[in-house]
């Protein structure tokens, strides 16, 4: 009996494959992960109703200092570099993850592409002039697959 | 009418006087096109779109480009009347065009991560709100003609 789960995949060029893989090797994600962190809560306020536990973010100083904020970003990254590790399987590997989000921490799955947005940006700092057009194409691709991963188990 | 205090003003100021229209502007259009393949459609006049290296060298994508930064140019000094100040162009964009008006938020995205690309580490989280805000007013004030 075919496996239904495995229905279409993603694919990915090879250009594709090797510049994901190149952005993730050459990003910092002590820097990125919490950076992109502090400007989804600064940025997109409302947000900050997910982390109540974090102590304090009344405001962007406090976000970009606090060391939970920060920790959380190196959480994303760790997420983040599984699904670089397994582009040809991302759906599968986020089940777990998406439910996680979808029923315990009850996220509006509209936020994920947010937190990308403030990702490709963070990005786009670092590596300036190398954020080519095609570049900037094939993380946005990345992006999507993975917030598509996330809002899967929702519903 | 958007509020804006006198920190946000002078963020988009000196946010803007730190962009090159001729320099950036070329750039923009382009990634739209690569990035957001479906906006080609809109440009059958514009001949070579057909790879990357022709978006990237079509001398008519570059000059839409700069057409649009100097668009925007209006928006920085006209921040309390964007939407009187884009009717027109709305219009144009709603019934002569027939954009999608979706389209505007994903140019608007191409314009910050170009902006993220040139200023680096200068487009600061709270730079970055206050742009983001400003650039979200813009794209309402262009889809504000549309019924």
């Amino acid at each position: 009996m075919r496996n239904s789960q495995q229905g279409k995949m993603v694919a990915w060029t090879d250009f594709e494959r090797a510049t994901i893989k190149d952005i993730f090797s050459k990003i910092d994600y002590e820097v990125v992960g919490p950076a992109a962190i502090s400007r989804f809560l600064i940025v997109y306020p409302w947000t900050q109703r997910y982390f109540a536990g974090f102590g304090n973010l009344y405001n962007a100083a406090a976000i970009t200092s606090n060391p939970k904020v920060a920790a959380h970003g190196k959480v994303v990254m760790q997420g983040l570099e599984k699904a670089v590790k397994n582009m040809d399987n991302i759906k599968a590997k986020f089940t777990e993850l998406s439910t996680l989000h979808s029923e315990k921490l009850q996220v509006d799955p509209n936020n994920f592409m947010l937190l990308g947005d403030c990702l490709a940006i963070v990005v786009a700092a670092q590596l300036g002039k190398d954020f080519t057009p095609e570049v900037h194409a094939a993380f946005q691709k990345f992006l999507a697959v993975v917030v598509s991963s996330l809002r899967r188990q929702y519903y | 009418m958007v509020k804006w205090t006198e920190l946000e003003r002078s963020t988009v100021k000196a946010i803007w006087e730190k962009i090159d229209i001729d320099e950036i502007g070329s750039q923009i259009w382009a990634r739209v096109l690569i990035v957001y393949p479906w906006t080609e459609r809109y440009f059958g006049s514009f001949g070579d779109l057909f790879t990357i290296t022709a978006i990237l060298k079509n001398d008519k994508v570059a000059a839409h480009g700069r057409m649009v930064l100097k668009a925007l140019d209006k928006a920085v000094n006209n921040m309390d009347n964007m939407k009187r100040t884009y009717a027109d162009l709305s219009r144009l964009h709603f019934q002569k065009l027939e954009v999608d008006p979706d389209s505007f938020r994903l140019l608007a995205d191409c314009i910050t991560i170009t902006i993220a690309c040139k200023l680096k580490s200068a487009l600061s989280p709270q730079s970055q709100a206050i742009w983001q805000k400003f650039i979200s007013a813009v794209v309402d004030a262009m889809s504000s003609q549309y019924c």
